[in-house]
């Protein structure tokens, strides 16, 4: 996505990951077009607390995504504390064993 | 995609239908087509509506933190709600991560689903059988 400009040099990283090609892009495309309305809303509104919401790189703010964008050395952030991507990955794995 | 004519008279559960007529739900679809013209459009099957209501929530989490800090974000998440979304208002349940909101059941007539009913406010009901 294109990076908005910065707000007083504050600004959060807000990223989604949808398919922008191939057979499901028309879900993916739909994504990112609400993503980038939201983030405009937000902004346009005076931001979230003098922060703005930039578009960004991947992230997303599921547990199953988290892990696997952390397995695969991804340092960002998630809504999801350390203690409970443990938990559920314990669950995973007991699942599948 | 699905050709119309093959899921014709089939039935639906979702959260969010373009034909709902609540103001809010009129005028974001209206914001949205006007934005995105083309064939992405803006429907709960494509996530649109989940993604809309996740980045509002997240909005209202912030605000209530008072700043992106990731563990302060998680606790107001917890309980975020937000007046106005998709199909209707819709709220966090605590300590669930799940969002209690409205749902609809709607019949596809012609290559658009009709809503045939408003289910009002659904609990999540968090099924955690087969994970512990």
């Amino acid at each position: 996505m294109k990076e908005s400009t910065t707000s007083g040099g504050r600004s959060i990283k807000v990223g989604v990951i949808t398919d922008q090609t191939g057979a499901l892009s028309f879900c993916g495309i739909a994504n990112a077009n609400v993503a980038k309305m939201v983030i405009n809303d937000i902004n346009a509104s005076g931001g979230s607390q003098s922060y703005e919401a930039r578009p960004a790189g991947s992230s997303r703010c599921d547990l199953r995504w988290h892990l696997q964008l952390h397995e695969a050395g991804y340092q960002g952030s998630c809504l999801a504390s350390r203690s409970e991507v443990d938990t559920w990955s314990a669950r995973t794995s007991t699942r599948t064993s | 995609m699905v050709q119309a004519a093959h899921v014709e008279g089939l039935y639906s559960c979702l959260d969010y239908y373009q034909g709902i007529s609540d103001p809010f739900s009129k005028e974001l679809i209206n914001q949205y087509n006007k934005l995105y013209p083309g064939s992405a459009k803006f429907t709960a099957g494509s996530a649109c509506s989940g993604l809309y209501r996740g980045l509002r929530l997240w909005e209202g989490a912030v605000k209530e933190a008072g700043s992106p800090r990731q563990e302060d974000v998680i606790k107001a998440l917890d309980h975020a709600k937000i007046a106005e979304g998709p199909g209707g208002p819709a709220e966090m349940v605590p300590g669930q991560h799940h969002v209690r909101m409205n749902m609809y059941i709607a019949q596809a007539k012609n290559g658009n689903f009709k809503i045939v009913e408003s289910l009002g406010v659904i609990d999540p009901k968090e099924c955690m059988q087969g994970i512990k």
